[in-house]
C-alpha cells in the first residue's frame, strides 16, 4: 500500500462522513417537534449584526438555527414578511403595570380621569389644612410646590380610601417593606399585558411603584402565553427610591399637625427623611445581624429585617430611582455606605452624572425619553432639567444602558423609544441591544433571551418594515416558539 | 236535655281526640311518598318513599311498599329535595358580623354575632333553607371561625359552633389604619403567619390550620386571589374551599383535579354572561361546585335564583341541585349530617311543587329532624288539584 492510495481512501471516508453531517442535519422533523420558521428581509440579531435575507428555524420553542442558507424542514409552518424584518422580543426592564385596569370604576368626565391619574386630591378638599380651616394662602397653593404657610400639600388631610390608593399596588403601612413582592399584587390576567405584547414587549421586569423608600422586590414576567409559564422569576431586584416619590406617591406622608395622626403620619417628608429612613433600616439591620437590639423611630418590622439583612449579605439586587443630580448623588453616597452595587432607575439628570457612572459601573435603566414628562413625573418638578439625548450621552459615555418606557404603551412604547433614541443621532445596532440583550443580561437571563441565537429561547418579533421605524409594527410576535401577536390578516 | 248534653260532650271529646292524632301524623310522619325526590347524585327520581325515624332518614323503599300505613304523609306531584343549605349568610346577624381591627383574627366566631331568636330564620325556613353558614366578614386577612346552624329553633340546632376557619385576599382587606394596604402586603403577611404557624408559634388555631385539624374558606375577590391561595396555602392541606364569582373562567385550569370546593354566588339578573357562566364552566370541568344565595341580605329566594340563572348559563341540573344541598353540605363540613337524602342523614326535607330549579315552583312544606317546621297550606291544595 503506498500512501497516496492510503490518502485517497482517507478522504473519501471524510467526504462520506461529511455527507452524511449534511443529510443529519437536514434532516427533516422528528414526529412530536414543533417547527416554525421565519423569514424576512434582514435578521437583527441584537448584538450590532444584522443578517440578511435570513431564515429562522425555531424547534420546540428554542431557536434552532440563524442564518441566511439554513436547511428548512419541510413540513414546518412558515412565517414570512419579505420587506419586513426580524429582531428579538422586547425586554422592557423597569415596566409599570396599572393594577386598577380590571378594577377601575367605569370612566367618567375626562377631568376626573386626569385627577385620578395624577394623584390629585378631591378638588373640593385640596386646599383645606386637617383640622378643617382653610389657608389663607390657599390661592397661591400650587401643584407641584409646597405652601410656605401651611405646608400644603404635606398636611391636608387625605381621603382615606380616595383614589390615591387604587392606583399604587405597593404595600403602604410602611416606608420599608422589602419582604413584600410585587408578584403577590400583579393581576397576570391584566390588559395591560396584551397592550406591551402588541407593542413587541415579550419579558418585563415590573417595578413597584416608587412609593416606599425600600418597596418590594419586582417580578420577571413574560407578557404572554400559557400561565403556567409565565413567571421568568418571583423576586427579583429590590427598588429603593431616592426621589420625592417617596413621600408624595400614593398616600402623601404628612407631618402631625394639631392632634390630626394618620396612618400616613410618618417619615420621610423631605429629602432628608428619605435618606434617614433608608440609613436607620440598613443600620437596624445590621444591628439584627449582630445580635444587638433594635429601637427608635422607624424600626422595620422583623420581617423586613430579615429582608434588609438579604440584602446587605449581596443575595438580593439593588435598584435606586432618582431623577435629579442630587438624588442620584444621594444613591452613590448610600450605596458607598453600606456596599451596596446598585442598578440606577430612570435617571432623568444622568448627563449631569457620567464621572460617577463610568468609574463606579453602574448600570443604568434609563427613560422614558420624552419632551414633556409624561404622567405623574411633570407634577413631581424634578423634570425641568430633562434633556432628549440623555440616552446618547449615557451610550456615548461607556455606560451600561438599558431603554425603558415605563408606563408608557402603544404608540408611547418601548418601540416609540427605541425611535426616539435613534433620533438623536444614534444607529439601530446600537439601540436595538438597549431594548434587548442589555436588559436581558441586567435581569440575569443573557443566556436565555436578547439576541437571535441558536439555542435562545425563541421570543422574537417580525416587523413589517425596519424595526422601529414610523411606519413599521410588529406584525408577529413569537413568546418561546408561541405566536401571541398576529396582525397579518387584518 | 242532660244525656244529650252528655253525648254532645262526649262526641265532642272524641272529636277533640281525633284531631291531634290527624295533626301529629303530618307534624312527624313515619314516611313522606311524593311525585319525585331529589337523589344524592341531583337527579330526580319518581316512585319512591322516603322512610323516617327517630328524626333521621332511616331508608328509601319504593313507594307501593308503603303505601297507605299509618303515619304516611303524601304529597302528589311534589319534588322532596333535602333542606337547602346557604353558604354566604348573615341570619340574625345583620351588621353584627363586621370587624376590622385586627387583620389576623383566628379566635373571632360569628357564633357570638347571632341573635337565634330573630324573626328571618322563619323567613328562611319558608323558604326551604333548613342550614345556614354564618361567616365573620371576610374583612380582615384572617377573619375568624364561621358557625353552621339550622334554621329550626331548637336546642341542638348548632351543627358546628367553630366551623370554618374564613381567610380573605382582596380589596376588602386592605385599609388605610392598618396592615395589610395592598395585595403584596396581605400576602407578605399571610406567609409569615403560616411560617410560624408551622413553626409551633402564635395563635392555636393558625397552628391547627396548618397541621389539617381545622378547615379554611378562602374569599377571593379575582382570579388572581385564586392563584395566591392555591400557591400560598399549597403545603397547607388546603384550601378545602375558595369563594369565588368572577369572570376568569381559566381559574378552572388551576383548580381541575385538586378536590377543592368552589363557593360561586350570588347569582342576580344584572351580572355579566361570563360570571353567570362561571358555575357552570367549573362543574363541567368536574370541579365540585357550591352555591351561594345571601339570605337575608340577598332576599328570600337568592339561593333558588343563583341555582337558576346558574343552569341557564350552562351548569347541568343534577350538579345545580348538588350545589344547593350536598356539595353545600361538604364546604361546610357537615355532610355527614345533612345535605343529601340517605340512610342515617338529618331528615332535613323540603316539599316543592315541581323541580326547585324552576322560579315557579313554590315551598310547599319544610321538615327539619323529621318534624315539619313549615307547611303552606293553601299552596299544597292548589299543588294538589294541579
Amino acid at each position: 500500500m503506498n500512501e497516496k492510495a492510503n490518502l485517497g481512501s482517507w478522504s473519501i471516508t471524510l467526504l462520506a462522513a461529511g455527507c452524511l453531517l449534511t443529510m443529519f442535519s437536514a434532516a427533516p422533523a422528528s414526529a412530536g417537534d414543533d417547527v416554525v420558521v421565519l423569514k424576512a428581509g434582514v435578521v437583527h440579531v441584537g448584538d450590532g449584526r444584522a443578517i440578511e435575507h435570513a431564515v429562522v428555524v425555531v424547534r420546540n420553542g428554542r431557536i434552532a438555527a440563524v442564518g441566511p442558507d439554513v436547511p428548512v424542514p419541510g413540513d414546518a409552518r412558515v412565517i414570512e414578511m419579505a420587506e419586513g424584518s426580524i429582531t428579538p422580543g422586547l425586554v422592557e426592564a423597569n415596566a409599570w403595570v396599572d393594577p386598577t385596569d380590571l378594577l377601575a370604576p367605569p370612566p367618567a368626565d375626562a377631568y376626573t380621569i386626569l385627577n385620578r391619574f395624577l394623584h390629585h386630591h378631591d378638588p373640593g378638599h385640596r386646599d383645606m389644612t386637617c383640622c378643617g380651616s382653610r389657608c389663607p394662602r390657599a390661592y397661591l397653593h400650587e401643584a407641584g410646590k409646597k405652601c410656605p404657610i401651611c405646608g400644603w400639600p404635606d398636611t391636608a388631610p387625605r381621603m382615606a380610601v380616595g383614589t390615591n390608593v387604587g392606583r399604587v399596588a405597593v404595600e403602604q403601612s410602611s416606608e420599608v417593606v422589602p419582604e413584600t413582592r410585587v408578584l403577590d399584587g400583579l393581576n397576570l390576567r391584566s390588559p395591560d399585558f396584551g397592550r406591551l405584547a402588541r407593542g413587541g414587549v415579550t419579558t418585563a421586569f415590573v417595578a413597584p411603584d416608587t412609593a416606599a423608600v425600600i418597596g418590594a422586590r419586582g417580578a420577571i414576567v413574560r407578557t404572554a402565553g400559557p400561565m403556567s409559564q409565565r413567571v421568568v422569576r418571583e423576586a427579583d431586584a429590590v427598588q429603593a427610591v431616592m426621589s420625592s416619590d417617596a413621600f408624595r406617591r400614593g398616600q402623601n406622608n404628612n407631618l402631625p399637625m394639631r392632634h390630626f395622626v394618620t396612618f400616613n403620619t410618618r417619615r420621610p417628608v423631605s429629602r432628608m427623611g428619605v435618606d434617614w429612613v433608608f440609613r436607620k433600616a440598613m443600620y437596624d439591620a445590621q444591628r439584627a445581624g449582630k445580635g444587638l437590639p433594635v429601637s427608635g423611630a422607624d424600626t422595620p418590622s422583623p420581617a423586613a429585617l430579615a429582608a434588609l439583612r438579604e440584602i446587605l449579605s449581596g443575595a438580593v439586587p439593588v435598584r435606586m430611582h432618582a431623577r435629579t443630580q442630587n438624588d442620584i448623588l444621594s444613591a452613590f453616597r448610600l450605596s458607598r455606605e453600606f456596599g451596596l452595587p446598585f442598578t440606577l432607575v430612570e435617571g432623568t439628570e444622568a448627563y449631569r452624572c457620567l464621572d460617577q457612572l463610568v468609574s463606579g459601573h453602574v448600570p443604568v435603566v434609563f427613560g422614558p425619553i420624552y419632551v414633556d414628562a409624561p404622567g405623574y413625573r411633570v407634577y413631581t418638578g424634578e423634570t425641568d432639567h430633562n434633556r432628549v439625548n440623555t440616552f446618547k450621552a449615557l451610550l456615548g459615555a461607556g455606560v451600561t444602558t438599558a431603554l425603558s418606557a415605563h408606563e408608557l404603551r402603544d404608540e408611547d412604547g418601548l418601540a416609540r423609544q427605541a425611535l426616539y433614541a435613534m433620533r438623536s443621532g444614534l444607529k439601530l445596532e446600537q439601540v436595538l441591544p438597549a431594548v434587548t440583550a442589555t436588559p436581558a443580561k441586567l435581569l440575569g437571563l443573557g443566556d436565555e433571551l436578547g439576541t437571535v441565537e441558536s439555542g435562545k429561547r425563541a421570543d422574537l418579533i417580525v416587523w413589517n418594515g425596519e424595526p422601529f421605524a414610523a411606519t413599521s409594527t410588529p406584525e408577529v410576535v413569537m413568546i418561546g416558539g408561541e405566536v401571541v401577536v398576529d396582525r397579518r390578516h387584518g | 236535655m242532660r244525656r244529650l248534653r252528655i253525648r254532645v260532650y262526649a262526641l265532642a271529646a272524641l272529636v277533640c281526640c281525633g284531631l291531634p292524632l290527624s295533626a301529629s301524623r303530618a307534624q312527624s310522619p313515619s314516611a313522606i311518598v311524593a311525585g319525585r325526590y331529589v337523589a344524592p347524585d341531583g337527579t330526580l327520581v319518581s316512585g319512591k318513599a322516603i322512610v323516617l325515624s327517630d328524626g333521621r332518614v332511616s331508608g328509601i323503599k319504593p313507594g307501593g311498599e308503603v303505601g297507605e300505613a299509618t303515619g304516611v304523609v303524601h304529597y302528589p306531584n311534589a319534588v322532596v329535595m333535602p333542606g337547602l343549605i346557604d353558604l354566604r349568610s348573615t341570619l340574625g346577624s345583620v351588621g353584627a358580623t363586621v370587624t376590622s381591627k385586627k387583620a389576623v383574627d383566628p379566635d373571632i366566631c360569628a357564633f357570638d354575632a347571632v341573635d337565634w331568636g330573630h324573626r328571618d330564620f322563619a323567613i328562611a325556613r319558608s323558604a326551604g333553607i333548613t342550614t345556614v353558614l354564618i361567616v365573620p366578614s371576610p374583612v380582615n386577612l384572617v377573619a375568624g371561625r364561621a358557625v353552621v346552624a339550622k334554621t329550626v329553633d331548637s336546642d341542638s340546632r348548632v351543627l358546628r359552633r367553630e366551623g370554618p376557619m374564613v381567610l380573605s385576599l382582596g380589596p376588602a382587606v386592605w385599609r388605610y389604619d392598618r396592615e395589610p394596604t395592598s395585595r403584596s402586603g396581605s400576602l407578605a403577611m399571610l406567609r409569615s403567619v403560616l411560617d410560624a404557624a408551622r413553626r409551633g408559634e402564635g395563635p392555636p388555631r393558625m397552628q391547627a390550620l396548618v397541621k389539617g385539624g381545622l378547615d379554611s374558606m378562602v374569599y377571593c375577590a379575582e382570579a388572581m386571589d385564586v392563584d395566591a391561595a392555591l400557591r400560598v396555602m399549597a403545603d397547607v392541606a388546603g384550601p378545602n374551599v375558595l369563594v369565588y364569582t368572577g369572570a376568569d373562567l381559566d381559574v378552572a385550569d388551576e383548580l381541575a383535579g385538586r378536590g377543592t370546593i368552589v363557593v360561586v354566588g350570588p347569582y342576580t339578573f344584572d351580572m355579566r354572561p361570563r360570571v353567570l357562566a362561571l358555575a357552570g364552566a367549573l362543574s363541567k370541568r368536574d370541579i365540585p361546585v357550591a352555591l351561594a344565595g345571601g339570605i337575608p341580605e340577598m332576599g328570600r329566594d337568592s339561593l333558588r335564583m343563583t341555582a337558576a340563572l346558574a343552569v341557564r348559563y350552562g351548569m347541568d341540573p343534577a350538579a345545580a341541585r348538588r350545589a344547593i344541598t350536598s356539595v353545600a353540605a361538604q364546604a361546610a363540613g357537615v355532610a355527614g349530617r345533612v345535605g343529601s337524602i340517605a340512610p342515617g342523614r338529618d331528615a332535613d326535607l323540603v316539599i316543592f311543587s315541581d323541580d326547585p330549579l324552576r322560579l315557579d315552583a313554590r315551598v310547599l312544606a319544610v321538615y327539619e329532624g323529621g318534624v315539619r317546621v313549615y307547611a303552606d297550606q293553601e299552596a299544597m291544595r292548589s299543588a294538589s288539584r294541579g
